[in-house]
This record gives C-alpha cells, structure tokens and sequence, in this order.
C-alpha cells in the first residue's frame, strides 16, 4: 500500500509539474511580450520597462519559472489586474459557488447513479432498457443546454427557482440551496448517466460470480448480498470514474454559472481571459488543475482502501 | 441471434443513415437556394414558424432555419475535423507509447495532465491567447481530445503486440513498419474508430458549448452554440428559437452515440464475442 501511494504520488506530483509550466507559460503563449500583453496596446515603453523591471520579465525563462513557482508555492499567485484584489483572494471568494455546484452536483450524479444502476442491473427487462436508453440520452446533452431548459421551465415558467445570482451558505443555508438548485441538477443529472452505467456493468458482473451465488444459496437477506457482496466489488471501476466524473462536473460548473449568471470561478476566469488579465488566468487555471490533481490523489487511496489487493508498485 | 444482429446492424444504419441525411441537406440546400444567415428582415421580429419561415424568426428578423443551416454545417466541420485530426495525431502517438518504452512515461503523463483539466477551461484559457473564434476551439478540441485517442490506441497496440500472431510475424522477421502496420494499426483501429465517434460528439458538444459561454464563435456567426447563447434571454417567449437549434445539436450527438454503439458491437463480433 505505501509503495502503491509513493508511485501515485509521484505521478500526480508531476502531473502538477507540468501543470504549473502550462499555466506560466500561458503568458508567453499570447505572442508579443508579456509586459505588453498585460498592460495593453497603448503602454509606453517606459511602463514597459518598469513592468519588466518589477516581475523581473527580462530574465531567462527557466529563471522566471522558478521565480514564479517559489512564489506560488507560498501562496503568492500576484495581484490581478482587473479585479483590483490579489488572484488568491479572488478565486477564494469566486470558488464559494463553483465548488457548491459541483459538490452539490456530484451528490445528485451519485444518488442517481447508484440508485439507477443497481435498479438495472437487478431488476434488468425494462428497467435496464430504461437506464440504459437514459443513461445514453445524458450523453449527448451538453450542461448548458439541459441548465437553459431547468432555467426557462423552473424559474421562468413556473417561477419557483430565483434565476440568477448567489447567497452564500453561511449566509442564508435555505437560499443558497434554492440558487444553487438548478445548476447542481442540470450538471448531476448529466454525470449520473456516465455513473449509473459504469454501476449497472459493474453490478452484472458480480451478480454473476459464485461468491454471490453462494451468497444468495445460504440465505443471506437480499440487501446484504446486494450492497456487501456484489456492490462493494462493483464499486472499484466507480472509483476510478469517479475522478474523470468530478472533472466533467467542474467543466459543467462553469458553464452552468454562465447559464445562471453565478459569480463563480468560470465566470471570473472567462471575463479574465477577455480582458487579458494574465496573473488571474494563469492563477486560475492552476488553481483548477491542483483541485483535480487533488481529487485523483483521493480517488487513489480511495481506491487502496475498497481493494485490499491493491499493494503493487 | 438472427433479429439481434439485425439490431445491431440497425443501430449503426440509422445513425449512420441520420448522419448522412443531415449533412446532405446542410451542404446541397445552400447551393440550390442563395440564403444569408445574417440576412435581417426588420418587418418580421420573432416570428413563429410560419410557411416564410418554417423555424420563425429571431430578435433581428434573421430566417432561424437558414442560421440552423448553416450552424449545422460548422458544427459537422468541427466534429469530422477534430475526429480526423485526433485520430492522425492520437493514432501514431499511441502506437509509439506502447512500442518505445522510454517515450512511454513521458506521453502518458503529458495525457493525465492535459486530461485533469476540464475542456472549458482550456477553452476560457485559449480565449486570452488565441483570441475568440473558430481557431481556438479547434485547437481547445484537438488538445482536449487528443489524449484518449492516444490512451485507447495505446491499450490497443499492448494488447495486440503480446497476440500469438503478432509474435509469430516478429520470428518469421517481419519488419517493424509492417508488422505496425499490417498487424497493429489493421487491428487497433476498430477500438480507436469507435473512440473516434465519442470525439465526434464531445466535439460537437464542445463546440455549441465554448460558443454558447462566450469561449467560441462570437455573434453575429451562425453556430448552433451562439444561436443558443444570443436567445437565452428571450427563449420564454420565442421558444423555436431555442428548439431548432437544440434539436439539431441533440439529434446529430444522438446519430453519432448510435453509429459508435454499431461499431463496437460490429468489432465484438469480428472478435467473435
């Protein structure tokens, strides 16, 4: 198990490595020099000079790199240009309402996947066809358009959900959850597609084996073989799904805050990209990254603990 | 046995089928009809459908089936471009993964990391170095989608290269471009081809979505992605013009999921499965 976790820690540490190039690379990546980049078309050379003085843009770029890294690694992602405030203290404040979808979201993905696939793949006849149809139809609809269709039917048509806007959750618990709702259901109901699937292949494949069989003949209640026999075998490729699911439900976070008008990071991290404030940007992105790297870091042990096989290095 | 294969074989014709249909009208009826997407019409501001215009107007008095139209046809341009470029970038990256060891572990973490973040946010990021536009969402698409091309080429060219057949072809002294070749890329690319209509739909998907936030094709362009995004404010009392275009992005996806599905089974059967 500890060489299992040293090799998955390693690996995501340089996942995180290359990330963190990418992100400062971002800047350069725009063409032109960086100075000029963040201030504009119409800077002076002067201030040009004084930008490059001040972030120290004239050194080689492997320097700056590890300039900007010691920098980042205390915390310090710079001072954004836009929202007059440092980027650490903008993504904490944008991220309240990112992360409370997708939280929220993956609650929803997961009640419906579970539920759904283990309905499936025991009552299988209609029921499956029904999950599966289901399941195929969340596929091919993107979170925008399943958001914009929950917006216009539940808070315009029938005017129970608020359109836009964000309380957060220390605030008003009660009104939090009724603004967060709908982009939590339109994001969730289309990660529990991809979920109930892999629960519902999982659960076939269990069901099958002796050890349930065996189960089932000495007369166990039907929910003990079901959730302690087959579901916790049939959980390991869950698991493993279980981190690209959370980052298609990041993604649809952010384009469900488009939808609903959220003050969220997509949003912050889109309206930077437009103004070209790079500091913000290259937090941003870096900031998301971490959180997946992170995630996949818990699905690992996750993964260690539900299979006890799980020691190889 | 008989009527399931027939099932299986439907499912791959009528996707297939859809497909072929969809792209045909969008590409001929521009040639038949001279039709503008930004042709406005002021005397007639979101109009139902009507026999005019059989999917009404739009808040500019632009025909909303010629603007589907040609949504329609940027959005099969994406998805058979990036399908394309994916499986020409992800098909021989894959391959080497799996032959040259060395090349192995830098690839697959290149991939993890392109994979840990969300295809939208490369899209917003793309924005402040690309600019907003065509460009960058093909880019966004190739770069996001490129990675499980390679992880399923990959699998597939392991899984082949320890075949009986495959070692057998190395002792007679068969070259290595044509064992890759003849027997590797001859057999992987049933698994990568139906890898390769999932990108078809996530790129479709992709697209409507990077432009609906903003993050893609800007407005006035017809796409289905800005159709959408410039009538979100007026979608509850002109519903059509959200339908048609939703409706065309769904069905393409849906033809898409339907010709992958025909494609695996059509490979499981080849293997004898």
């Amino acid at each position: 198990m500890a060489a299992y976790l040293g090799k998955r820690l390693l690996g995501l540490g340089a996942v995180w490595l290359v990330l963190s190039v990418v992100s400062f690379l971002l800047v350069h990546l725009a063409g032109g020099s960086p100075a000029s980049v963040i201030l504009g078309v119409q800077a002076t050379p002067e201030a040009i000079a004084r930008l490059n003085q001040i972030y120290g843009l004239n050194l080689p770029l492997p320097v700056q790199y590890v300039r900007w890294l010691s920098q980042v690694v205390r915390g310090n992602l710079g001072q954004s240009i836009f929202l007059n405030a440092p980027v650490a203290v903008a993504i904490t404040t944008h991220f309240g309402v990112t992360a409370s979808i997708t939280l929220v979201g993956f609650a929803v993905a997961a009640v419906i996947g579970f539920s759904a696939g283990i309905f499936a793949a025991v009552r299988r006849g209609v029921t499956d066809m029904l999950v599966v149809l289901a399941s195929s139809g969340a596929s091919v609809l993107p979170e925008f358009l399943l958001a914009l269709a929950l917006l216009v039917l539940l808070a315009d048509v029938l005017p129970v959900f608020p359109v836009q806007g964000y309380i957060p959750l220390v605030r008003a618990p009660g009104a939090w959850f009724m603004h967060i709702c709908l982009p939590s259901l339109a994001i969730g109901l289309i990660q529990g597609g991809p979920l109930a699937r892999f629960v519902r292949n999982g659960m076939l494949q269990t069901l099958a084996t002796d050890y349930v069989r065996t189960a089932r003949a000495k007369g166990l209640p039907r929910r003990a073989v079901l959730l302690r026999h087959a579901l916790r075998s049939a959980l390991l490729p869950v698991i493993t799904a279980a981190g690209l699911i959370f980052t298609a439900l990041l993604g649809g976070a952010f384009a469900a805050e488009v939808v609903f008008n959220l003050p969220g990071l997509g949003r912050m991290l889109l309206d930077s990209a437009l103004n070209r404030d790079f500091p913000t940007l290259q937090g941003g992105v870096l900031f998301v990254g971490t959180l997946v790297v992170l995630v996949n870091l818990v699905v690992d042990l996750a993964y260690g603990l539900a299979d006890p096989r799980v020691t190889y290095a | 046995m008989h009527n399931r294969t027939w099932a299986r074989h439907a499912r791959l014709w009528v996707g297939g089928g859809a497909l072929c249909i969809i792209a045909v009208l969008v590409l001929i009826v521009p040639f038949l009809v001279h039709l503008d997407p930004n042709a406005a019409d002021p005397n007639s501001l979101m109009q139902p459908p009507s026999p005019d215009h059989a999917m009404g107007t739009d808040m500019y008095g632009r025909d909303v089936l010629v603007r589907t139209i040609y949504a329609t046809q940027i959005a099969l341009g994406i998805g058979l471009g990036v399908s394309v470029g994916t499986f020409l970038l992800g098909m021989p990256i894959g391959m080497a993964a799996a032959y040259i060891r060395n090349l192995d572990g830098f690839i697959m973490r290149t991939v993890d990391t392109l994979m840990s973040l969300p295809p939208v946010l490369l899209a917003i990021a793309s924005v402040a170095v690309l600019g907003a536009g065509l460009l960058n969402i093909v880019v966004v698409l190739l770069i996001a989608w490129t990675p499980l091309t390679i992880r399923v080429a990959r699998a597939a060219t392991l899984a082949l290269s320890s075949q009986e057949y495959v070692e057998a072809a190395r002792a007679l002294g068969s070259t290595l471009p044509r064992m890759l070749y003849r027997h590797i890329l001859r057999n992987a690319v049933d698994s990568v081809l139906v890898q390769q209509t999932v990108v078809f739909v996530g790129a479709i998907l992709g697209e409507a979505t990077f432009s609906f936030i903003g993050a893609g094709l800007q407005p006035p362009a017809a796409s289905l992605g800005t159709m959408l995004g410039e009538t979100q404010a007026v979608v509850v009392q002109a519903p059509w013009l959200a339908a048609f275009p939703a409706g065309v992005l769904v069905a393409i996806a849906l033809a898409a999921v339907l010709v992958g599905d025909g494609l695996r089974d059509r490979a499981a059967i080849g293997r004898g499965a």
